[in-house]
């Protein structure tokens, strides 16, 4: 082997390993060790699933995972002699896109916290975390507060450190994010959608990616497609099946706009604009 | 107290009894008087086996705690020797409700499966392999709770919510409670595609097929209807409590006051392709009343 292939084999080997340390982290690898706080440890073996084996861990909610895009996951709950109890679950998804989706569904309408890295909401009792590809579920049982600000803030340096890198948005989502970030839902496949409005079996609106803005009166849907031509052809399919759909009432159609109520006497607008459907399910007066 | 009619049964026996009101206790409790009282379905000394939706932790994704205790209370009043959760409860579930103290005695006396507590890993002692059912088109292999077939009588317990994949969960989907995890995920996985809706309906509706329950009591007071099935999401309600025993009847009478299309429910369709009940609302005596 001459000098020179030796070399770059040597640069390939070391940018693997370096690539590996970067970013082939699994779910496991990112949980703490036990007494990353003085006085807790894991109360029980870590449980650990890979792709379609999430199912086991978790009951309603894993096929949505598995449409997001998911890789791996390990969870554990640490106990501390006196002072409570900390679950927490490691999602690594395929890629940030779909990790920042899950936390964006997951967060309900709790206020994110918007940082380089990594983006949290706080609830009372628990904590999300999106950092990279990672989705982090943190709940805690018996903690003061003073006790859970502590455990938070720890978990809060540790992921990044873990697993570091700047988080990226989806762009759908990054040009929506300076007025509705809190409020919005990153949705991927038609599963995704079905969670927040339900069009009909089948994915009628080819939907692979949109953005739920959830407002006290009203839902907006923005669906975006690769191009113009792809989100006229979805639309005009649409406004077929809106017409010929019990689901609907008082159907109108102008231009690139439709208008309907649904079962629940919801007022549906579609629009047309560009490369996006636009929807809008507003609630009765 | 007033029971005032808001639609019209045909025959004495309803064969859906809606109850709106603002007291979910007493909602059940003449949820099952009308339709006939507790003493068609348990008789003194029977073993009664609940099976309740209440491992969730957002309101609307689980049974309001009043309707499982009105339900443990009649079927004690009726004689039952002994009642079983045939999925265990957290005791936490319970002070949900304002009533946890006054029926903290009567909770006490019942027991449940501590075993089937999710993943629910199979075990002789407690679960039972069927390896075939008759009629089914698609569930096989089924591995279930094995006191299911030790029972005299059977309440299923759902609540009416939204679920992605199957839109409505309610008295057929909340079946799969009985079976370990390993089996449920056969129904997810084991269809042309992963988690393929007409295959994971297929087989909800042939659990059915198993042990069909003796009385379905729907809580349709406040339901998750987006972000299903465990929230937090949109919710509606309207506040009803509904009793029965034709699963099909029942969710697609639950469906509509909650918002969904029946037609869109892939396990109202299997189920009725089968033969467990009826779609046809017009065909059935539904009562409802209203409960002040």
């Amino acid at each position: 082997m001459s000098k020179t292939t030796f070399l770059l084999r040597f640069c390939l080997l070391a940018f693997v390993l370096f690539s590996f340390n970067a970013y082939g982290q699994t779910a496991l690898d990112l949980l703490p060790a036990d007494e990353w706080m003085p006085g807790w440890k894991q109360s029980y073996d870590v449980l650990a699933y890979e792709d379609d084996d999430l199912f086991f861990l978790i009951n309603g909610g894993a096929d949505l995972f598995l449409e997001y895009g998911f890789s791996d996951v390990a969870a554990v709950e640490y106990r501390h002699p006196s002072e409570g109890k900390i679950y927490i679950e490691v999602y690594r998804m395929d890629s940030d896109s779909a990790a920042f989706g899950v936390f964006s569904l997951r967060k309900g309408s709790l206020q994110m916290e918007i940082n380089p890295s990594p983006w949290v909401v706080y609830g009372e009792d628990n904590l999300h975390l999106w950092q990279g590809p990672f989705y982090i579920s943190v709940s805690t049982s018996g903690l003061s507060s003073l006790g859970k600000l502590k455990a938070f803030a720890m978990l809060m340096a540790h992921f990044p450190k873990m697993a570091p890198g700047e988080n990226r948005v989806p762009v759908l989502f990054g040009n929506h994010r300076e007025s509705e970030s809190s409020n919005a839902t990153y949705v991927l496949g038609p599963l995704g959608l079905n969670n927040f409005y339900h069009f009909g079996h089948g994915n009628i609106l080819k939907v692979t990616e949109a953005l739920a803005i959830t407002r006290d009166d009203s839902r907006e849907i923005i669906l975006n497609y690769p191009d113009d031509y792809t989100a006229q052809k979805v639309f005009l399919s649409f406004s077929e099946h809106l017409g010929g759909s019990n689901r609907y009432s008082d159907y109108q159609i102008e231009d690139s706009e439709l208008l309907a109520k649904d079962l629940r006497n919801n007022t549906v607008i579609a629009r047309l604009k560009g490369q996006k459907i636009l929807f809008s399910v507003r609630k009765p007066e | 107290m007033w029971l005032m009619p808001m639609g019209m049964a045909r025959s004495s026996t309803p064969d859906i009894v809606s109850v709106k009101g603002v007291n979910v206790f007493e909602q059940t409790i003449r949820a099952v008087e009308l339709l006939g009282g507790i003493d068609r379905f348990v008789k003194p000394g029977n073993k009664v086996g609940i099976l309740v939706n209440s491992d969730f932790r957002e309101k609307g994704a689980y049974v309001d705690p009043e309707v499982v205790i009105a339900a443990i209370k009649m079927a004690f009043d009726a004689g039952a020797a002994d009642i079983v959760f045939l999925q265990p409860i957290n005791p936490e579930y319970w002070t949900r409700t304002p009533l946890e103290p006054e029926y903290r005695e009567l909770i006490a006396r019942t027991r449940e499966i501590k075993e089937n507590q999710f993943p629910a890993v199979f075990s002789e002692e407690v679960f039972v392999k069927i390896p075939e059912v008759e009629g089914a088109v698609s569930a096989k292999d089924l591995e279930l709770v094995k006191e299911l077939f030790e029972v005299d009588a059977f309440i299923n317990i759902p609540i009416a919510k939204h679920h992605a994949t199957t839109i409505l969960t309610n008295s057929m989907k909340n079946l799969m409670g009985l079976n370990t995890r390993a089996s449920n995920v056969k129904f997810h996985l084991d269809g042309p595609s992963r988690n393929d809706p007409e295959f994971l309906a297929q087989c909800i509706a042939d659990l059915y097929l198993v042990r069909r329950p003796d009385l379905i009591i729907s809580d349709v007071t406040y339901c998750v209807v987006t972000n299903g099935p465990d929230g937090p999401g949109e919710v509606v309600s309207p506040q009803m409590v509904v009793a029965g025993n034709d699963p099909v009847a029942l969710d697609t009478y639950c469906a509509l006051q909650i918002g969904f299309l029946p037609e869109d429910v892939l396990t109202i369709q299997k189920a009725f392709e089968i033969g467990l009940g009826e779609k046809d609302l017009s065909k059935l005596n539904v009562l409802e009343v209203y409960y002040e």
